[in-house]
């Protein structure tokens, strides 16, 4: 029997969101939209359904007199994380 | 990328795999400090040394240099950090072992009158713990080399004169230091033209 794979994390923006998350201790807003080549709007919208689901931290301020948008991958999110990868190998090892 | 294409198992291990790999090919270009050190340190040394040669009696005072070092190097940290989109545990690591090696090194510096001629030889054993980890951290081996290369100098230095010292210091801030700086200078200019590609 497989694992259901977490719905919110199998989608590409938020699954690379969370990938680059973990990979990095925080990431400004522009560092995802860079990476993910995604519309500011659309990584907006994606990054409150992971922030929401407590995946994800979003820390506004400003910098230079310029807002900064600043994200960081919680405990929960790092499970979710690792959870959906167990997930997968276990689907394609019975390949 | 779109928001709700759906993807296969395949492509979900793929899309992880790639956005891991693009942020660990995207490190910054540290060298700066290791050469800025590395030749600062390497002229005070072999200046002081010649200095003492010429029977200058204010040889050390070349020493002053270090403290206008550590202004420049601070400035060229803040800058650099300012410019950085995201943080990455190694850099926080790096950022910890830097803050341990300045606060080890100023007590090293601020015993030199009970250390006397020990002090060079300790300040190696400092660059020898430094180096290696940084050179772990980033898995980087000229680091890790430079490290072992300054312990093996700080036992040397133990046994010899002071004026030895002076040049062994120079020797194992060029290994140590400048040499892998531009190594990590190249490797940074190369992951930068494959990045491009």
């Amino acid at each position: 029997m497989f694992k259901d794979l977490d719905p919110l994390l199998h989608q590409q923006l938020r699954l690379s969101v969370i990938s680059l998350l973990v990979s990095t201790k925080e990431a400004e807003f522009g560092f995802l939209k860079d990476k993910t080549n995604a519309t500011a709007g659309n990584l907006s919208v994606q990054l409150n359904k992971l922030a929401d689901a407590g995946y994800i931290t979003i820390a506004k301020s400003f910098r230079d007199n310029y807002p900064l948008t600043t994200c960081k991958i919680t405990q929960q999110g790092i499970s979710a994380f690792e959870n959906y990868v167990s997930a997968l190998q276990d689907y394609l090892k019975s390949k | 990328m779109s928001a709700t294409k759906e993807m296969t198992h395949e492509e979900s291990l793929r899309l992880i795999k790639n956005m891991i790999q693009s942020v660990k090919s995207d490190f910054e270009d540290d060298s700066f400090q290791y050469l800025f050190w590395g030749w600062l340190v390497f002229s005070a040394a072999i200046i002081h040394y010649t200095l003492i040669q010429l029977n200058y009696e204010y040889a050390s005072l070349v020493w002053l240099l270090m403290p206008v070092g550590g202004i420049v190097s601070a400035l060229h940290s803040r800058k650099q950090n300012k410019g950085r989109k995201a943080k990455s545990f190694v850099e926080q690591f790096i950022n910890h072992i830097s803050t341990a090696f300045l606060i080890s090194l100023t007590i090293v510096l601020f015993s030199m009158p009970h250390l006397q001629e020990s002090c060079y030889p300790m300040i190696l054993v400092l660059y020898g713990i430094f180096l290696y980890t940084c050179g772990s951290a980033i898995e980087f081996n000229p680091l890790r080399f430079g490290g072992a290369l300054n312990w093996i100098a700080a036992l040397i230095a133990f046994n010899v004169s002071f004026e030895i010292q002076l040049l062994i210091l120079a020797g194992a801030v060029l290994g140590g230091y400048i040499i892998p700086g531009y190594l990590l200078k190249r490797k940074y200019s190369n992951q930068q033209s494959l990045n491009a590609a």
